[in-house]
């Protein structure tokens, strides 16, 4: 059989640029469109009748984990992480960890319980269900609509960190939405009439003391498996496949001893051992989210500081610290933050869209080459640090 | 105007059109396996436990007698929480939770859930029960249009413990079953030890 007419051209005829995340000539983006559509009749009747039954909770639980999904977004925003893609990347992201992959998760997590009862005891599944069920399940699915994305517009994921933002999102989405549902079922079986204690119960639990080693720190560390496999095509495929199986089984590890009951029995059941047991379980998998990311980061300014080197050499646009810093959000969002402090906080607004503007420049640039297309970007630099500098000129 | 110095240009991304219908057909068929196949094992896998005749099973703090012919449904009994046996069509649920609330219990919640969430319609008023182990309670019927039933609540404001009973299956051989469930609650107390 022939190879497709496209792979026998060179790659150096095809244009330069990067695919949208709306492709209606790909398979990848209409399964990725029609099971998320699923998820969202199954999502809708679901908390129809949430809001039917505890309908103060319902509404509150939205609101609350609406807020909470907002707070992330916040972070990913102020590290500059959505810089990384156009918008839609990220709505499909959390869509399909929200409504595609909660989906799916239901029917399998309750037949591998189901399965547990049946073969071995009810006993058992109320001990090791969850542990069983959940992190093979959920990372799997979670992570197939990363496959799926990642299909979707291949060459939109240039670096590790691209692949790890949508993978925390799609974490994020399935995390929100599970949370969701906790509270409302939460609510039904609350032992009180009550409808909205079970709200700040179910935020306190699963929201503030275990929101940050959940989901988006569990996909984030399987994506990197997918990141790895895909931007070191030079390895053997053994190698690419085996280090994608790595990070998924290092997720699915983190999620299994988090369901399990391992370590319960050292702690008794007051709400400060609760907490404590929490943060004993959770504190590894924040460390290992962690250092993902940051490889993450320092491959990701590697690639920006070679860009910016080649594409935007002007060092009005970009000036020595501020290419130095490129690849550190952290030393960005601390630039920024002291320059409010000292200067006030017009000056870290437009600090901050300074910066922005210049990770803009930068990538778009790589992406089509300077010209046209980027001056939109090197205009709003240039005005943006003309109204800056003087706000932070020493007075004299 | 100053400049970084060049370095080597670091390769464009290319619109290079590729096909992703095999990866999304491996997806979807990783899925559709995954989900169906555990979904086809669970059906396949029988979850019915026979109980020994007039030997009493416990739930939480709730323990009765099961009827004869009545088997467990292990795969919807949580233990400790719940406990669904079966028989033909028709399904005998004892649920336990703590309660912390008024002598009325969460009757209000389930009521909202059986009308509003499960599409079923309450049968007549609501009414107080007592066993002659002295349980007692409320209970009312409902039906809807394929099955009908009758739900019990007990709770316990010393112990701050809720027991709910639910039997429920269709309208043939109701009677039968609900006889055999009125039983089943005659020889219910909240003893079983923790």
């Amino acid at each position: 059989m022939s190879p497709p007419v496209f792979e026998q051209q060179d790659r150096g005829d095809w244009p330069v640029g990067t695919d949208s995340f709306f492709q209606p000539h790909r398979a990848a983006f209409w399964l990725l469109a029609a099971l998320i559509v699923n998820g969202l009749f199954y999502t809708v009747n679901m908390f129809a009748m949430g809001f039917r039954v505890v309908p103060v909770t319902a509404l509150l639980g939205v609101l609350v984990w609406g807020a909470y999904t907002l707070a992330f977004l916040l972070v990913f925003r102020t590290l500059d992480l959505l810089e990384q893609h156009p918008p839609e990347a990220f709505v499909l992201a959390f869509a399909w960890g929200g409504l595609g992959a909660v989906y799916f998760a239901a029917p399998a997590n309750i037949a591998i319980q189901s399965l547990c009862a049946k073969l071995v005891s009810p006993d058992f599944v109320a001990a090791w269900g969850p542990a069983i069920a959940g992190p093979i399940t959920e990372e799997f699915l979670k992570l197939a609509g990363v496959i799926l994305l990642v299909l979707v517009a291949r060459n939109q994921f240039q670096t590790a960190l691209s692949v790890l933002i949508v993978g925390a999102m799609t974490g994020l989405g399935f995390q929100v939405v599970e949370n969701l549902t906790y509270t409302v079922n939460a609510s039904m079986h609350f032992p009180l009439e009550n409808q909205v204690y079970p709200v700040l119960l179910n935020l306190l639990t699963r929201g503030l003391l275990s929101g940050l080693w959940s989901h988006a720190a569990y996909t984030t560390i399987a994506s990197f498996g997918v990141a790895w496999f895909m931007l070191h095509p030079e390895r053997s495929m053994p190698t690419r496949i085996a280090a994608a199986f790595l990070c998924f089984a290092l997720a699915w590890a983190m999620h299994f001893v988090w369901n399990s009951p391992l370590l319960d029995d050292r702690f008794d059941g007051g709400y400060d051992e609760m907490a404590l047991l929490l943060l004993v379980k959770g504190i590894p998998v924040m460390a290992a989210a962690w250092l993902f990311w940051r490889e993450a980061a320092r491959e990701n300014g590697a690639y920006l500081h070679a860009l910016a080197a080649y594409f935007v050499p002007e060092r009005e646009l970009i000036r020595d610290d501020e290419w130095v810093r490129l690849g550190a959000p952290l030393l960005r969002y601390k630039v920024r933050r002291e320059m409010g402090w000292t200067f006030g906080l017009r000056a870290r607004r437009l600090k901050t869209q300074l910066q922005r503007e210049q990770l803009r420049l930068i990538r778009k640039a790589m992406t089509y080459g300077r010209g046209a297309q980027t001056l939109r970007h090197e205009v709003a630099i240039r005005r943006l640090r003309a109204e800056l500098d003087p706000l932070i000129q020493p007075q004299s | 105007m100053r400049m970084w110095h060049d370095q080597r240009m670091p390769e464009p991304s290319r619109r290079i059109p590729y096909r992703t219908w095999p990866g999304a057909l491996a997806v979807l068929l990783a899925i559709a396996a995954y989900v169906g196949g555990l979904s086809f094992w669970d059906n396949r896998t029988p979850g019915s436990r026979p109980l020994a005749a007039g030997q009493m099973v416990a739930v939480g703090q709730a323990r009765f007698v099961p009827a004869n012919g009545w088997e467990m449904d292990v795969s919807r009994s949580k233990a400790g929480k719940s406990l669904m046996l079966f028989k033909g069509s028709h399904k005998f649920l004892v649920t336990n939770e703590p309660w912390a609330g008024g002598p009325d219990g969460p009757l209000g919640r389930q009521q909202r859930f059986m009308e509003r969430g499960q599409g079923l319609r309450i049968d007549g008023d609501v009414s107080d029960f007592v066993t002659s182990w002295g349980l007692q309670g409320k209970t009312f019927a409902y039906y809807g249009s394929k099955l009908a039933g009758r739900f019990w609540q007990v709770v316990d404001l010393q112990r701050r413990s809720l027991v709910q009973i639910d039997v429920y299956g269709a309208s043939d051989g109701l009677n039968d079953a609900m006889a055999d469930a009125r039983s089943m609650l005659e020889s219910m107390d909240l003893e079983a030890p923790q």
